[in-house]
């Protein structure tokens, strides 16, 4: 089991180096001179040498990555160059929104997605199972941000109900915060809903058709313990590496979803900070996603480990 | 072996073919009784009708998409104008036909890189030693770390907001997906018979990509392509919300989308049209997929 840890775990700090070279390799080999980007196109001459020196410019590229790499695992993320303040402090400062949509959000997801997928599944092929899946269908092939239109649509401009935007803070006034921030979560729950439900019934019934419950019904285990303890358990395996896959995509579709809400989280900073070709900024942002999303995974599979004692 | 089944007459044309063709597509549609698939028929004729939208545009519109007229402002959906105009008096019907084209632009261009940068990839890991395969592979787990839409925002951050950055950004994104099943198909293929004995008469690698492996991969990568055009409008649709993907006059549905959102107590059609014209869209590429996966299901 251990073994199986440390090599997953291996394999994360691999994957983990691969996109801080695809991220160098993306924001540092780019087309022009930093340095002229920075100070602009009018800088002195010598300014600019100055600062090429300051940021390593002058060294070789192979020498450059480990320079930023090992600012990197420091956590240094560089300078701001739009806020003059390092990059770490613009990107935590930014969070408590994200943070808030995302993890709301995920938490819409098990409501839904946990209690509608059994629910199809233990009246598999009956109405209200036509009804969930062909429900779930339009969360496939509808974007998470459309969705929050739609619902700044009836309950902010029809109905009055939500405010059309804005962010406040869980320490100001938690009532208004759950306001504030319970459109875009649930926007993006129900699309992540969507996979999940149908994941979720598929896994069950499949696990239904299984030998090992046949054999269990067999042996006189009332059929709620057969469902219980034996189907629901094994059906709930491929279903965790997908929920980490939907929380990391939850993650990300934050990033839109703040524009439509006009919410000044890590989306709004991402946007305006490429807007302003803050590129420091960008980076840390994408980096830190990135990371996140591999590091959802790699709970997942350790969680996943723990409860399926097959793959140790 | 000895014992195999005489060809049907039916298929003897395309028996013996060893080229990924046309006939041998058609021969595995037909083969999986394509007529019994209703949501597959769907899906087609919804492309299809989204497809001749598209071209028309290039030719004919019901109504200029660019040309502004001050007087028609705003006016809600009617007959002359059955998506209503926008704030520039523009017609948004005429502007979500040419949407379409800008999206089932994205959808090759994307998709196209994806399938080749997988391909290459996908061969490379499959065919060379483990430590080629584990650093192509870790790359690729790496690159599949980035959420497609972050992926594009740093793409276009560094080269500059326009929509074909954003197109090479979503298809660079897709390319580990393209790249395992293709690996994944190559190292389960590269032990088989009929390819050692292919080889042993000395069948070089292109030929031997050409002749054996991709006709086995491609009705997988049929089901992988479908779906990742409907993962690439989506895309691009998110991009350009944000104003980072098709930049003005253009009119992609995402753009249109984020345009509206300034006159949403006045006009609430400009929010909803595009929206429906992009969910049909990807339902059509959805169900075809669907369709797809289930004719290279050997157990439907």
């Amino acid at each position: 089991m251990l073994s199986f840890a440390i090599r997953r775990l291996l394999t994360g700090i691999i994957t983990v180096f691969a996109v801080s070279l695809l991220s160098f390799f993306v924001f540092n080999a780019l087309p022009g001179n930093p340095a002229q980007v920075i100070l602009g196109l009018d800088a002195d001459q010598n300014a600019i040498e100055n600062l090429e020196r300051e940021l390593n410019l002058d060294k070789p590229v192979v020498l450059r990555y480990f320079f930023w790499l090992s600012d990197l695992i420091r956590g240094d993320l560089g300078n701001s160059t739009g806020y003059k303040k390092p990059v770490t402090e613009v990107i935590v400062s930014s969070l408590p929104p994200t943070l808030s949509i995302t993890i709301l959000s995920v938490l819409l997801t098990t409501l839904i997605s946990f209690p509608l997928g059994i629910l199809s599944a233990k009246k598999h092929n009956k109405f209200i199972d036509y009804l969930i899946t062909s429900t779930s269908q339009i969360g496939l092939i509808i974007p998470g941000f459309w969705l929050g239109i739609l619902f700044l649509l009836i309950f902010s401009v029809r109905f009055h109900l939500f405010p059309s935007g804005g962010y406040v803070p869980m320490t100001v006034n938690a009532f208004e915060w759950l306001k504030s921030v319970i459109l875009p979560a649930l926007s993006l729950a129900i699309i992540s809903s969507s996979v999940l439900i149908r994941m979720i019934r598929s896994s069950i019934i499949e696990n239904m058709n299984e030998d090992y419950a046949r054999t269990a019904t067999g042996k006189g285990v009332s059929e709620r313990r057969v469902f219980n303890k034996h189907i629901l358990k094994n059906a709930m395996i491929p279903v965790l590496s997908v929920f980490g896959l939907q929380a990391a995509s939850i993650l990300a579709g934050t990033i839109i979803i703040e524009s439509v809400f006009s919410i000044p989280g890590m989306g709004r900073l991402l946007l305006y900070s490429v807007q302003r070709r803050d590129l420091p900024v960008v980076q840390g942002v994408v980096i830190w996603i990135a990371v996140v999303t591999i590091l959802i995974n790699f709970i997942m599979d350790m969680v996943h480990m723990t409860i399926d004692p097959r793959i140790r | 072996m000895k014992n195999k089944k005489p060809c049907p007459e039916k298929y003897k044309h395309c028996y013996g073919k060893n080229k990924w063709s046309f006939s041998s597509l058609t021969f595995q549609l037909s083969h999986f009784r394509t007529k019994h698939h209703a949501s597959f028929i769907a899906g087609l004729f919804i492309i299809l009708f989204v497809i001749f939208l598209a071209t028309l545009s290039f030719w004919y519109t019901p109504y200029d998409a660019y040309q502004m007229d001050i007087h028609s402002r705003f006016l809600s959906p009617s007959i002359s104008h059955p998506f209503g105009t926008d704030e520039y008096g523009r017609d948004l019907f005429s502007r979500c036909m040419v949407g379409g084209q800008i999206a089932l632009q994205v959808g090759i261009i994307s998709t196209v890189i994806a399938l080749f940068g997988g391909l290459v990839v996908g061969f490379l890991s499959g065919m060379s030693n483990k430590v080629v395969d584990e650093i192509l592979m870790r790359l690729m787990d790496g690159l599949f770390a980035f959420p497609a839409i972050v992926f594009a925002i740093a793409i276009v951050s560094v080269f500059g907001a326009d929509i074909v950055n954003a197109m090479i950004a979503i298809g660079i994104v897709r390319i580990p997906i393209f790249a395992r099943q293709v690996r994944n198909e190559t190292i389960s293929l590269k032990h088989r018979f009929f390819v050692i004995a292919s080889q042993s008469i000395g069948t070089r690698l292109p030929a031997l990509i050409w002749k054996h492996f991709l006709p086995h991969i491609g009705a997988s990568l049929t089901v992988l392509v479908t779906t990742n055009f409907a993962f690439a409008i989506l895309s691009e649709a998110g991009l350009s919300y944000i104003g980072l993907g098709t930049q003005p006059p253009f009119p992609s549905w995402g753009r249109l989308l984020m345009e509206s959102q300034n006159y949403m107590d006045r006009a609430p059609w400009l929010a909803i049209f595009p929206g429906i014209m992009m969910a049909l869209t990807v339902l059509g590429f959805t169900l075809l997929g669907n369709g797809l996966r289930d004719f290279s299901d050997p157990r439907y």
